[in-house]
């Protein structure tokens, strides 16, 4: 009984760090740039697969890809940012309701891009490699070492995150733009720069994010999809540009999901996802923690 | 306002394009039609979101949500007959959308995308869940018509459904629809009851949706959750309508003729990866170029002509 109760939270906390991860990278994308990023859990993917192609191909361990990997996708985002496009979208004349639309029709082409190319290399075949799947028992609790890895491994990198935010100038240029953008403007902030650097923060979680993921789960081009609307959950649950709101809103989610699996069917799941999204957009638009990182 | 000469040169063509439809099924093979059934399919798909999503300015992304419900509640009331099904199946559409749309219209902006993606997904899950737990069925099964039966029926919505489109535009429905779009406020004190008017345009949407998947499943015979809530049918209905031009019928008629004899040649082959980045790399550089679409770019040539 006690093992089957412990066995269901260390499930959530594993699960609930990784939505943690990608939730803080949406909710910051969101929150600072306007950017409602349906590319999100594509982005997750291809660091999956990043990760997976490093490991097999090269025989690059994936202890290492979790550093290489988010670099890469920081560096996509660098770039769509900068080349792609995004960079005039968001830096046009208009309400934010525009630039939102726009950046959501935007970055929902690039999830065809993404994933379709990630189908034609590697076809649509689930792909899994195996790595620190040993078992380690601690206190006579017996865990997989990958998922706990993957909890150490997101709670450091989300601490890492807030402390770039509070305590460094970086941080306070980012946090005085999801506050009041026109302010910062105004008290001589480069918001081109904070946007830059939001990018490239929020790619790189996604790709950290990816990178665990492929090491607990099977993984395949069209699960991005799924990953995306589990991030906006988490998004709505937290409230937008809110870390917290996203480490307490993907932990709340993960338990629910995992309660969810093991006590009805995991076929209606996916559906409880979705009926948990639209009902909290209903009653609660702006999400349990609004305000503050 | 609009020149005589104009409109006889557009009465030609419309009966031109009447007269061609009239005698295509006697003498194209089955290749042809097949395609322009797939064709006419999206023409018509894309029309119904242009009056939601085009005229209201709220972008639906669950085109598959009440295309599947069309499929399988026609599936269930097949026993009435399938011709006389299919106006019930409008009817059980339009009004289940009307009263999700009471608490769906008060989200907005990009979270009204994700929740409609969202409603798409619920219900193929929920649907699913239903067949699979209570039912032991995986699909089901419906009397086929003929390609002849489906043809006429098609072109007989797509006929409607723009012409519905079109008055939909000209009339008090479409101005409301219009000052919705630019300013939500604005339109409330002006005295256009907002909820209702997005609930009817959601209903006729739906409704029209509902028609055309209860319709797609008489070609194949058959449904089942894939086939019906395929998320397909939803990003394709949305590319073609942004690509076309918000709330631009002509532009999306031009787009969605273009784009889905593309995806029936290509998409639906072994390999439909290459056009659907394609599709992708498409719809993202003609959101930066010319983010009204194509329908914007012939009204902007229209206007110069005009001027010059």
């Amino acid at each position: 009984m006690l093992d089957a109760v412990i066995n269901l939270l260390f499930n959530s906390l594993f699960l609930g760090s990784i939505y943690a991860l990608v939730g803080s990278s949406l909710t910051l994308l969101y929150g600072v740039a306007s950017t409602c990023n349906l590319a999100e859990g594509d982005l997750m993917i291809v660091g999956s697969y990043l990760t997976y192609f490093l490991f097999v191909a090269l025989g690059i361990i994936p202890l290492i890809s979790i550093l290489v990997v988010p670099l890469l996708l920081g560096i996509l985002g660098l770039a769509l940012y900068r080349v792609g496009g995004f960079s005039t979208v968001l830096r046009k004349d208009t309400t934010r309701m525009n630039k939102e639309l726009s950046m959501a029709i935007l970055t929902f082409a690039l999830t065809l891009i993404i994933d379709n190319i990630i189908a034609k290399i590697f076809t649509t075949n689930y792909k899994t490699f195996s790595y620190f799947t040993d078992i380690i028992e601690i206190m006579g609790f017996r865990f997989m070492l990958n998922k706990l890895f993957t909890i150490i491994i997101s709670l450091i990198f989300i601490a890492f995150l807030l402390v770039i935010l509070k305590r460094t100038w970086f941080g306070l240029g980012i946090r005085c733009v999801l506050n009041d953008e026109l302010a910062a403007g105004v008290v001589g902030i480069e918001i081109d720069k904070v946007y830059l650097f939001t990018f490239f923060i929020s790619f790189a979680i996604a790709g950290m994010a990816g990178s665990l993921f492929s090491m607990n789960f099977y993984i395949s081009p069209y699960l991005g999809g799924e990953l995306t609307m589990i991030a906006f959950v988490i998004v709505i649950l937290g409230g937008s540009g809110s870390i917290r709101g996203a480490l307490l809103g993907g932990m709340i989610f993960a338990f629910l999901e995992t309660i969810i699996t093991f006590f009805l069917s995991p076929l209606i799941r996916i559906g409880i996802i979705y009926l948990v999204l639209i009902l909290f957009l209903l009653v609660k638009p702006k999400g349990l923690f609004k305000g503050g990182t | 306002m609009i020149s005589t000469k104009g409109n006889f040169l557009k009465m030609i063509l419309i009966l031109g394009v009447l007269a061609f439809s009239a005698i295509f099924p006697f003498f194209a093979p089955s290749y042809l039609m097949e395609l322009f059934l797939s064709i006419i399919t999206y023409v018509i798909l894309v029309a119904a979101w242009n009056i939601l999503s085009g005229y209201t300015g709220y972008l639906f992304l669950g085109t598959s949500a009440f295309y599947g419900l069309g499929a399988y509640i026609l599936a269930y009331i097949q026993g009435i007959g399938v011709l006389f099904a299919i106006p019930i199946v409008a009817i059980i559409c339009f009004i289940i959308a009307f009263f999700i749309g009471f608490p769906f219209f008060r989200i907005r902006g990009v979270y009204f995308t994700i929740a409609s993606y969202a409603l798409s997904l619920l219900f193929g899950n929920l649907f699913l869940y239903y067949e699979q737990v209570f039912k032991s069925t995986t699909g089901r099964t419906v009397p086929i018509q003929s390609s002849t039966t489906i043809y006429t029926m098609f072109v007989f919505f797509a006929i409607t459904t723009l012409m519905v489109a079109y008055l939909i535009k000209r009339y008090r429905l479409g101005f409301g629809f219009l000052i919705i779009k630019g300013n939500e406020e604005v339109a409330e004190v002006i005295g256009v009851n907002t909820v209702i008017y997005k609930c009817i345009a959601f209903g006729i949407s739906a409704a029209i949706m509902g028609t055309v998947g209860a319709t797609s499943i008489l070609r194949g015979g058959y449904v089942d959750t894939t086939i019906a809530f395929g998320n397909v049918i939803s990003f394709n209905t949305l590319i073609m309508g942004v690509l076309g031009g918000l709330g631009n019928i002509t532009g999306g008629l031009i787009s969605s003729i273009l784009l889905s004899s593309l995806y029936s040649l290509f998409g639906t082959s072994g390999d439909p990866f290459t056009y659907l980045i394609i599709m992708g790399l498409l719809t993202y550089i003609i959101m930066l170029v010319s983010p009204k679409g194509i329908g914007g770019a012939i009204d902007k040539i229209r206007l110069k002509r005009k001027g010059g």
